[in-house]
């Protein structure tokens, strides 16, 4: 994954590790895939009782070192799940919870944050995706009055393996403000499609707002910050989402690489073509490129004056480099990769699927050139990547 | 001696460079390099404005290095140096490449790993007080990649080794005092085996040198011409036939610098030129071309930093830093690509009294010879596959084989030997440009 790890943070991927490979770990993506019915909750109050619910608190809330701390144990736990493709949506759960911990209203906190780290409910970060996926002003509007708000809008792709009992989505008001929100699963006018996607290792869904009555302890406290908070979120998703990308990638490199010298083709391996051996190579630089952008998106992601240029830059980056990577891979094992039976599809999906969500490229470009304006603008050198 | 400069006692680490700084600043002019471009700036810049360029200001710059106490500050006092621990070098090499300036420490390490006393007595502290300059005489017109099937060759007459062949792309050898010379000493064994490493005198007859002109007009280069020249046995660098080891050692240490950095303040200036360009037709186009290059150069840093650390904890053999070569030759390459089709028409024509605009246009020639420098990208995809990801090494035909083997026709005539028969150079200055004479 390319981060330096403390010796908790191995103690926790060695935790992970054990506990996504505890059963037949591709088998769990596979049973997904064939679309049996699983909430993934069981596995999440697991999860809850190792703590990893409650380690995510402090990814927003501007304590910088514990977010940093944080944003690593995330990415330890990310990354092994996705080496195996788990379908659990860690990021959007665990986005969540530190949003309401750290910005809901006192009422809200006290109801929820118990809850949630405990696995007992389940809330869902979503992203502000709008309809034609080209700009970051969300899609959902927000009318204020006395005891509340009304909420109207489309929430387009949201992670959906937990039907979760919260949906957190970023809204803009009367004033043009953006401002975030707790929505309940449960509420009138909330109406909810399961979608079909690419990625079959995972569950996504479409949630229509039709005036949805939104209480006052319902909107998040972010004062005139919310816009902020929302850049630091959307940082951390997309550093996160790198991590899962990268780890993904690299164990379908890894078997690859296993794999190949077993192959015999006109009495040599595979692997001993020059041809071959150069992509690998080349696979190779480009995945370890990915780590490193990835690792420097991670660290900074939670830092102070952090405009998101790390994490947009790691995305723009890593995000095609693993598609092709695992397309590579898919190459070199010839007519058995594009077997249903052979797992590489399921990362292909997956790989390919995320380069469109949490932003999809288009997005990602374009804010990350806002950013490099802003900062050129201040005359400061952006040449040779040092700030 | 001024009052920044280092003087008799031991300064801590941080005193070190801020005293190291305060007499740079005032002793250095400052680089020109990153200027050049379209806001101005000599395109030529990069050749010749870095301090230390001509060869008058590189001896003047390090005598006065030395006179401060800043030359081999890890260097034993034994040679002339400091005999401070090895992490105020670092701080040395970090401090002067902020002003393009290249501390001359990689000869000085191989002396110190292989050179006899007589060696390192006499040539450390000339080294250190730029009295003497070298170069390094390994690649040859015959053959880059296959740097061990070279063909200059040198014999033991006497206590004395007579010299004769061909370098090329010698860096600055126009300048240098001698050259660490690999040869063939004997050619009768293995071609890695009969291989020594000579410090060959380059200001005396029978050495003539001239300098490659480069596809961009500008001669960093040269090639050396070795015509019987006469070396004292005392010269040899290491071991008789023990030169392929010493050779080794000096690329090691040169494969993290190795190949160049090129314009790293490219991206900076395509962001700037795609603001200006707003409202052009294929606005959205351009500014993609700023944003990928931007980043590359993101990329390739956290990279180049990624596979040193792993490299200097051992997580990963140093075989890696090819990764580093790989990737900057990328950027380089990509970078200045995208800087062409982002500039249009404004940098391929320009006006006599505008020279400047030929910044990108020159930047675009000469990231070309990224991949090719100090290992081609085909040689370092190889380390990289091999090495590291462990995959088959490629079949060869020299294996086992005497040098002499491979280059002289069988009695029998029956099969041409792997390098040919021919000993003459099918690259010579005569005949290189089209049968045209330079």
């Amino acid at each position: 994954m390319g981060l330096v790890l403390n010796q908790e943070q191995q103690i926790l991927r060695d935790t992970a590790r054990r506990f996504v490979a505890a059963g037949a770990p591709l088998d769990r993506a596979r049973t997904i895939a064939d679309g049996v019915e699983n909430s993934g909750r069981e596995r999440l109050a697991h999860m809850a009782k190792m703590g990893w619910l409650e380690m995510a608190m402090p990814l927003l809330g501007g304590d910088r070192k514990a977010a940093r701390e944080a944003s690593i144990n995330m990415a330890v736990v990310c990354a092994e799940m996705a080496r195996y493709l788990q379908a659990e949506p860690i990021v959007a759960v665990s986005l969540a919870i530190s949003a309401i911990a750290n910005y809901g209203t006192e009422s809200l906190r006290e109801k929820l944050t118990p809850r949630l780290i405990n696995g007992d409910e389940v809330a869902i970060w979503c992203f502000p995706e709008v309809e034609n996926n080209s700009a970051s002003d969300p899609s959902v509007i927000l009318t204020r009055d006395k005891t509340g708000a009304t909420l109207n809008g489309t929430l387009y792709l949201v992670d959906f393996l937990m039907q979760g009992d919260y949906y957190i989505a970023t809204a803009i008001d009367d004033e043009k403000k953006k401002v975030q929100v707790v929505i309940r699963a449960s509420d009138r006018g909330v109406s909810i499609e399961a979608l079909e996607t690419l990625d079959i290792t995972r569950r996504y869904a479409r949630i229509h707002l039709y005036e949805v009555r939104v209480p006052q302890e319902c909107i998040l406290r972010t004062g005139g910050t919310a816009a902020t908070v929302m850049d630091e979120e959307i940082a951390i998703a997309t550093a996160l989402q790198c991590v899962e990308m990268v780890a993904a990638t690299s164990e379908i490199f890894a078997s690859t690489l296993r794999y190949l010298p077993m192959r015999k083709t006109f009495g040599r391996s595979v692997s001993s073509y020059q041809a071959i051996k150069h992509r690998l190579a080349n696979c190779y630089m480009h995945l370890e490129a990915a780590k490193a952008v990835t690792a420097n998106a991670v660290e900074s992601a939670t830092q102070e004056n952090e405009t998101g240029i790390a994490a947009y830059t790691a995305k723009i980056y890593a995000s095609p480099r693993c598609s092709e990577i695992v397309e590579e891979c898919l190459q070199f094992h010839g007519a058995i990769g594009f077997t249903w039976e052979h797992d590489i599809h399921l990362y292909l999906r997956r790989i390919r699927m995320n380069a469109s969500t949490y932003g999809d490229l288009a997005w990602q470009r374009r804010a990350l050139l806002a950013q490099l304006r802003l900062r050129n603008g201040s005359a400061e050198m952006i040449g040779d990547g040092r700030r | 001696m001024t009052s920044e400069s280092l003087g008799g006692s031991v300064p801590s680490e941080a005193e070190f460079r801020q005293r190291l700084r305060a007499w740079l600043a005032t002793n250095i002019k400052r680089r020109t390099v990153s200027s050049t471009g379209l806001e101005g700036g000599d395109p030529l810049a990069k050749t010749r404005e870095s301090p230390g360029e001509s060869d008058d200001e590189y001896r003047r710059l390090q005598r006065s290095l030395f006179d401060a106490g800043f030359a081999g500050v890890e260097v034993s006092e034994t040679y002339g140096g400091r005999g401070l621990p090895q992490g105020y070098r670092k701080i040395m090499e970090e401090e002067m490449s902020r002003h393009g300036v290249k501390v001359p420490s990689v000869f000085i390490d191989v002396l110190l790993k292989w050179g006899s006393e007589y060696l390192k007595t006499t040539h450390i502290p000339r080294i250190l007080s730029g009295e003497e300059r070298w170069t390094l005489l390994l690649s040859e017109p015959t053959g880059g990649s296959d740097l061990a099937a070279l063909r200059t060759k040198a014999k033991l007459i006497d206590e004395q080794f007579i010299v004769s062949g061909h370098k090329a792309w010698n860096s600055r050898a126009q300048f240098a005092d001698y050259g660490f010379c690999l040869l063939r000493t004997d050619p009768t064994v293995e071609k890695h085996a009969g291989l020594s490493v000579l410090l060959v005198p380059l200001k005396v007859p029978g050495v003539t040198i001239r300098p490659i002109k480069q596809i961009t007009g500008v001669s960093e280069f040269c090639e050396v011409f070795l015509d019987d020249v006469p070396v004292p046995a005392s010269n040899l660098i290491g071991e008789l036939n023990n030169g392929w080891a010493v050779a080794k050692t000096q690329m090691d240490l040169e494969l993290s610098t190795a190949g160049g950095r090129g314009r790293i303040d490219l991206p900076g200036e395509m962001v700037r030129l795609a603001e200006q360009r707003k409202g052009d037709l294929d606005e959205t186009r351009l500014e993609g071309l700023a944003v990928d290059a931007f980043i590359r150069s993101e990329v390739e840093r956290c990279l180049v930093a990624r596979v040193q650390a792993r490299v200097s904890l051992g997580e990963t053999p140093r075989y890696a830093l090819a990764l580093c070569k790989l990737i900057k030759s990328w950027r380089c390459m990509t970078n200045a690509e995208a800087a062409m089709d982002l500039g249009g028409r404004d940098v391929v024509a320009w006006l006599p009294s505008e020279p400047q605009a030929a910044g990108w246009a020159i930047e675009y020639l000469d990231s070309r010879g990224r991949s090719i420098g100090a290992g081609t990208r085909e040689m370092q995809l190889n380390t990289v596959a091999e090495r590291i990801l462990g995959l088959p090494r490629e079949s060869r035909l020299d294996v086992g084989k005497a040098f002499q083997q491979l280059t002289e026709e069988p009695a029998d005539g029956s099969k041409q030997p792997p390098y040919g028969t021919s000993l003459s150079i099918p690259w010579t200055v005569e005949t290189r440009v089209l049968g045209r004479k330079v």
